[in-house]
This record gives C-alpha cells, sequence and structure tokens, in this order.
C-alpha cells in the first residue's frame, strides 16, 4: 500500500470513524482513500472548507466523545495550529497527519523535516505539547497511527503523525491491525447532553490567572508523566559506534543503509532514530554521548531536530549537521562522504 | 416613594387567592448576575434561549457553543452541556458535534464578528452543507468585547474605534446582511431576522428562536436567527436610546421578518 | 390581583421594565443599590395587572410576576 493509503486504513482499524480533510499535495490520497473508507465503516467523512474548518470540525466531534482525525501539508497544518492550541487547551483527544513537504510559504510538494520545530515545540500559541510520532516505514506509519488514537485517548491530549512526501507516496508492504471497536470508550469529561448528570463545559478560558496558571501547571504534570512513559527511539549498530548518526522520518531510512555500509568497510558507525520526535529520547541520546565521539544530525530541512541533539549531548561531543531542504532528499552517497569527512576530523 | 415589593418575600401571598408565579427564571438559566452590560440584549437571548429549551423538554439533550466576544462565557449562565469554540469556528464545531452525535440539539450562539468577519467561511459552507444545526446570530453591530471596533453589520456612518469618522461604504464595504446572503442555497431551511427593541419583537424573536429549534428536532435542517440587539456602551447612548436606534437606523437596513420557511 | 418582585441587587437599571410596563407600576428609585444604580422598584402596585411584560423585557431575569 501507499504511505498515505496505510496511514488512513490504519485509523479506520483503530476506530477512527469522522475524518475532515481538505485537499494539498502530497496528502490527497489520504481525503481520497477517506472519502470512499469512511462510509463503507459506517463513518462520516467531511471535505472541510478550509484546514481552519477542519480541525475545528475535529474539535467538535472530540468534544462529544468521537474518534476524529484531521491530515493535512505543512501550509496546511500552519493553519491548524490555533485549533491544535485549543484542543491541547481543552484537553480534546485527536489525531493530525501532516504529511510534510517543503516550505517555507507555498514552498514545493517534495518531502521535507523542516515542521520538526512546529511539530515539537508546538506551532500555535501557550505552552503545549503534542505527541508527535514519526515513522520511517509505511508499516511503521501504520503501525505509529493506531497507536497514535491510544496515545490521544489515553492522554486527552492531540496526536502528531509525522509523514513526508515520499513517506505518502511510498509503496511497501504492510500487516495491517485487526479492526479495533468502533464504540470510543465513554468518557465522563464528554459532551453528551445533561442527562442524569451535571452539566459539562469545554472550554480553555480561565480569566482568573491563578486559575490559569494551575490549569497550566496540570498540562505540564500531563506531560512529565508523557515523556516518562511514551518516549520511543531506535539504536541500530550503535554500541561500540564512534559516529553517531541521528536522523528519523525517511531520513532515518537513507542512514541506515549508510550505516550498514558503513559497517561492512569496518568503519564504528551507529543510527539512533528518535520515533518520537515529542517526547524527544534525550537521556537514551544523552547515554550515548557517554561512549561516542561525534553526532552528525541529517535531516531535510536547515537543521531543527539538531538543536535537541544538543541539548542532548550538552556540550561533551560535538554536534555536527548536513541537510538537503526544498524537497531535496538526502542520498545515500551524501551520507557516506559526510561519514567521511566527520572520521578524518575525529582520527 | 413606596418601595413595597422589591424584596423577593413568597410570605406576601395572599390568604384568600392562590398566587401563581407566571415569569421567573427558567430552571436552565442559572441564578447568577450576569458580566453584561446595562440594557445589553446579550442578558434577554440568554433567557429566551433557555426558556425555550426547557419549554421544548430538550435540556438533556442539547449543546451550545459559546462564541469569542461578550458571550463567550455563556458557559457560566447556561445550565446545560456547553462548548467553547475559537473565534469564528462554532458552525465547524457544530458540524463535527451533529455528525458524531446527531441525536444531540446542537446551537451556536454568534456575534456579529464571530459570524459575518472571521467565521464566513464556516457559515456559508455549514449552511450551504445543510448541516441540522441552529444558529443564533446576536447582531449588535459593533465589536464589543474587544472595545467598539466596526463589525461586519456596522451601520453606513455609525461611528466606532475603528471607523472614527463614521463607516464610509465606498471604503469598508457596506453591512452585511446574513440571511439574505445565505437564503439562496438549498441547505438552508429557516431564516429569520429578529430585534430586541420592544416587547413585542421580544415575543416575535423568541417564537422565531423556538422554530429554529423546532426545525433541528424534526430534522428539517439548516437554521439561523438573526437578533438585533442592543450595545448601549458602544453605540454610546442609554439603553432607552439604543433601543431606539434599533427601531431608527438598524430596522430600515435590515429588515425584520422570516427570510426563508421551510 | 397581581405582583412583581424586582430583585433590587440584581437590576443593573437599564430602564427598560419602566418604560413598557403599560400601567406605570414601575419606576428608577432614589436609592442606589448595591451596584450603584438607581434601581427600579415598584411604585403603584395596584395597577399591576401580571402582564409580565417587565419581567420578559429584564435582561438580568431581576424580576418575577405573580398573579
Amino acid at each position: 500500500m501507499c504511505g498515505n493509503d496505510a496511514m488512513s486504513e490504519a485509523a479506520v482499524r483503530a476506530g477512527c470513524r469522522y475524518y475532515f480533510g481538505y485537499p494539498i499535495t502530497p496528502q490527497n490520497e489520504v481525503t481520497a482513500y477517506m472519502a470512499r473508507r469512511m462510509p463503507e465503516v459506517g463513518g462520516t467523512f467531511i471535505q472541510a472548507e478550509s484546514e481552519i474548518a477542519a480541525i475545528n470540525m475535529v474539535f467538535g466531534a472530540a468534544a462529544v466523545g468521537a474518534r476524529a482525525m484531521t491530515s493535512s501539508s505543512s501550509p496546511g497544518i500552519s493553519l491548524k495550529q490555533e485549533g491544535i492550541s485549543y484542543l491541547c487547551g481543552c484537553e480534546l483527544p485527536a489525531v493530525i497527519a501532516n504529511v510534510v513537504r517543503g516550505g517555507p510559504g507555498l514552498g514545493s510538494i517534495g518531502p521535507s523535516q523542516a515542521d520538526y520545530f512546529q511539530a515539537t515545540r508546538g506551532g500555535g500559541h501557550g505552552d503545549y505539547r503534542t505527541i508527535a510520532l514519526a515513522p520511517s516505514t509505511v508499516q511503521e506509519l501504520v503501525d505509529l497511527t493506531f497507536l497514535a488514537f491510544g496515545l490521544t485517548e489515553k492522554y486527552r491530549n492531540p496526536a502528531l503523525i509525522l509523514s513526508d512526501g515520499i513517506l505518502g507516496q511510498m509503496m511497501e508492504p504492510v500487516t495491517l491491525p485487526d479492526m479495533a471497536d468502533a464504540e470510543p470508550p465513554p468518557k465522563e469529561w464528554a459532551l453528551t447532553g445533561a442527562k442524569n448528570r451535571s452539566p459539562r463545559v469545554i472550554k480553555s478560558l480561565y480569566l482568573d490567572v491563578t486559575r490559569l496558571e494551575k490549569h497550566n501547571f496540570k498540562l505540564r504534570e500531563k506531560y512529565r508523566r508523557i515523556e516518562e512513559e511514551e518516549t520511543r527511539f531506535e539504536e541500530f549498530r550503535m554500541r561500540d559506534a564512534e559516529v553517531v548518526l541521528v536522523a528519523y522520518g525517511s531520513v532515518a531510512r537513507i542512514c541506515r543503509a549508510a550505516v550498514r555500509q558503513a559497517r561492512e568497510a569496518g568503519e564504528k558507525v551507529g543510527l539512533f532514530r528518535p520515533i518520537t520526535v515529542w517526547p524527544f529520547p534525550y537521556e537514551a541520546l544523552a547515554r550515548a554521548a557517554d561512549t561516542a565521539r561525534l553526532f552528525l544530525s541529517l535531516e531535510m530541512s536547515l537543521g531543527q531536530m539538531v538543536e535537541d541533539v544538543k541539548l542532548a549531548v550538552a556540550g561533551r561531543r560535538p554536534v555536527r549537521f548536513y541537510g538537503r531542504t526544498g524537497g531535496c532528499v538526502i542520498a545515500l552517497e551524501e551520507v557516506v562522504k559526510e561519514i567521511k569527512k566527520l572520521r578524518e576530523e575525529i582520527s | 416613594m413606596m418601595e413595597e415589593g422589591n424584596e423577593r418575600s413568597r410570605r406576601e401571598r395572599p390568604q384568600d387567592s392562590p398566587e401563581r408565579n407566571v415569569l421567573g427564571r427558567t430552571p436552565s438559566l442559572k441564578d447568577v448576575p450576569t458580566h453584561f452590560c446595562a440594557g445589553c440584549g446579550h442578558g434577554i437571548v440568554h433567557r429566551m434561549i433557555a426558556e425555550i429549551v426547557d419549554e421544548l423538554g430538550i435540556r438533556e439533550r442539547v449543546v451550545g457553543i459559546s462564541p469569542v466576544g461578550c458571550a463567550v462565557i455563556g458557559y457560566d449562565y447556561w445550565d446545560f452541556d456547553v462548548s467553547e469554540a475559537a473565534h469564528g469556528r462554532p458552525p465547524a464545531v457544530a458540524t463535527g458535534m451533529k455528525r458524531a452525535r446527531p441525536d444531540l440539539i446542537i446551537f451556536t450562539y454568534q456575534g456579529d464578528g464571530d459570524l459575518a468577519a472571521i467565521g464566513t467561511a464556516e457559515l456559508i459552507h455549514t449552511a450551504n452543507r445543510g448541516e441540522n444545526i441552529t444558529i443564533v446570530f446576536v447582531n449588535n453591530a459593533v465589536y464589543g468585547m474587544t472595545g467598539g471596533q466596526m463589525a461586519p453589520t456596522t451601520l453606513e456612518e455609525q461611528v466606532t474605534k475603528t471607523t472614527p469618522v463614521g463607516r464610509i461604504v465606498s471604503d469598508c464595504g457596506a453591512p452585511l446582511k446574513v440571511p439574505e446572503m445565505i437564503s439562496p442555497f438549498p441547505g438552508t431551511k429557516y431564516l429569520a431576522r429578529t430585534a430586541l427593541n420592544s416587547p413585542k419583537n421580544i415575543m416575535t424573536a423568541k417564537r422565531c428562536v423556538k422554530k429554529a429549534f423546532k426545525c433541528q428536532i424534526d430534522g428539517v435542517g439548516f437554521s439561523l436567527v438573526e437578533i438585533l440587539s442592543p450595545c448601549p456602551t458602544y453605540w454610546r447612548v442609554s439603553p432607552l436610546d439604543a433601543l431606539k436606534w434599533i427601531e431608527e437606523k438598524m430596522i430600515p437596513y435590515f429588515p425584520l421578518g422570516e427570510i426563508k420557511t421551510p | 390581583m397581581a405582583r412583581v418582585v424586582v430583585q433590587r441587587d440584581r437590576c443593573k437599571a437599564c430602564g427598560y421594565c419602566v418604560a413598557f410596563c403599560p400601567k406605570s407600576v414601575l419606576a428608577m428609585s432614589n436609592d442606589l443599590n448595591i451596584r450603584g444604580v438607581h434601581y427600579a422598584c415598584v411604585v403603584d402596585k395596584d395597577a399591576c395587572t401580571g402582564c409580565a411584560i417587565c419581567g420578559m423585557v429584564c435582561p438580568d431575569v431581576a424580576i418575577e410576576v405573580y398573579r
């Protein structure tokens, strides 16, 4: 299946029955798939009038207790930022998929990783975090989309799937999960009509500033719990690695091949791959700095994740960056060349 | 100056004839003072909606969506499920809610900025899709919460913070007539414009809003009722003069009546 | 027999009830309430017919009507 279709089916398998979206390349396969698939499973598909309308439809469906999703690509995700901030402030579950493309502005339709800051620092206003999952294969896109629905409901916080223009189009064999129960568990906060209970309110407005502070502290506690329990990463050939490549998403695939090639030539190179970019695996990466001699962050951007790598490494080892941007994909040869350059530097 | 009857006193009930309370606070309206200015129409419309909810017996399945604006804290006044929404987006939120829970009665409560400025796209497309929801549109021709700026429905020559010499149509455009604008859509079923400037008009407003809710309950489709409402504070007049202003200036431009019926 | 009860401290003195009462039952008081305004009060209770217009126009739901 192609990535976009697989992600869509995984959402359906996870019990998502409400999809609201808007066309934008390179995720138009998602809207087409959902338009056909949602009616098949008794769900609802709406092509909204804009990405803003779509995220607010998600807000509405989530507020009444439904499992809802939207998807878009970079410029459209920018439009959704206010809605995402509201979802976090109101503690509503929702899944938002970003099939990242070249930017800034209208950019290109090629793959990119330049929405990392937007995804991990919270692109909207206020102190909030979205759980951000970064698959690097179509199978992982399926697994992480399925997981996203579980996490978003568990924590009452939006979850972001960071796909990209290549992953969305890529065709790979996948094993799909079984269909989950479409009926979401009852929520003691959802607006279902005040029958046999006192009325409920969904809001993020607290004009009393000490109350808002308290609410923010509550969110912070939640984010701490997510950091403690949901951080995910992969270490490939890391045990005695001197040069550590740090990469996520589709760039990590290329780096994995580069690491294999390097190891075949007897070079001690490893790959550290964050799977959740928020929460970022700072502790595990810091541990790698005990033995590694140099870190190379590789991204399809001007360098965003590299700042988190530097935070983790905390000045103990040099951190370098290599990237391509605008929609250009990093080629294997480029990674190999960079590794060679850096190994010369440390020898 | 006689001031009897000022105290809340049920002990004053006459012995010889059973007395009944013919008008008081309806259960879905919380017994709390409101933050609205003296003479503000929001108080009347909030009460109106609460009465309609109770009269139609839908308190247990109604969900209201508050706007951004003076009416942002509707959930502090209504005693049923209410959600906040980002500015202008209540129709989209309502769409998501109604599609997920068609059994719930969903209404939005929106001011002129929320509905007809930032929320125009959501208004048009929710109406065009014919979502079976109800929009209560409180039009007071100004942005109250933020201090009195021009609204899409501010009248020509009306002075506001951002039209200090009065609204100039060649620069700002003409005031928008919302029900007329969405009337051509096949998806819109019941559209009305009412006003709060007299007891008769208030009663008509309540009838129309109730009809709109009934429209939704009966599954007929999208309904919107515009209510011309006084804002004494930012029109810079007394409450009674504000009602006069509605009669003399607003109604001639925004004609009252049912613009579309099912 | 009809009467109205005005909740003095909820009244914001908008004047609607006084203006619309067909029988001039209400007037603005000389005194101030806790909000610092001349609240509406009953000045001619015998004239009240219980039409409830005052209660209906009150934005603050400060008036109860009994018949």
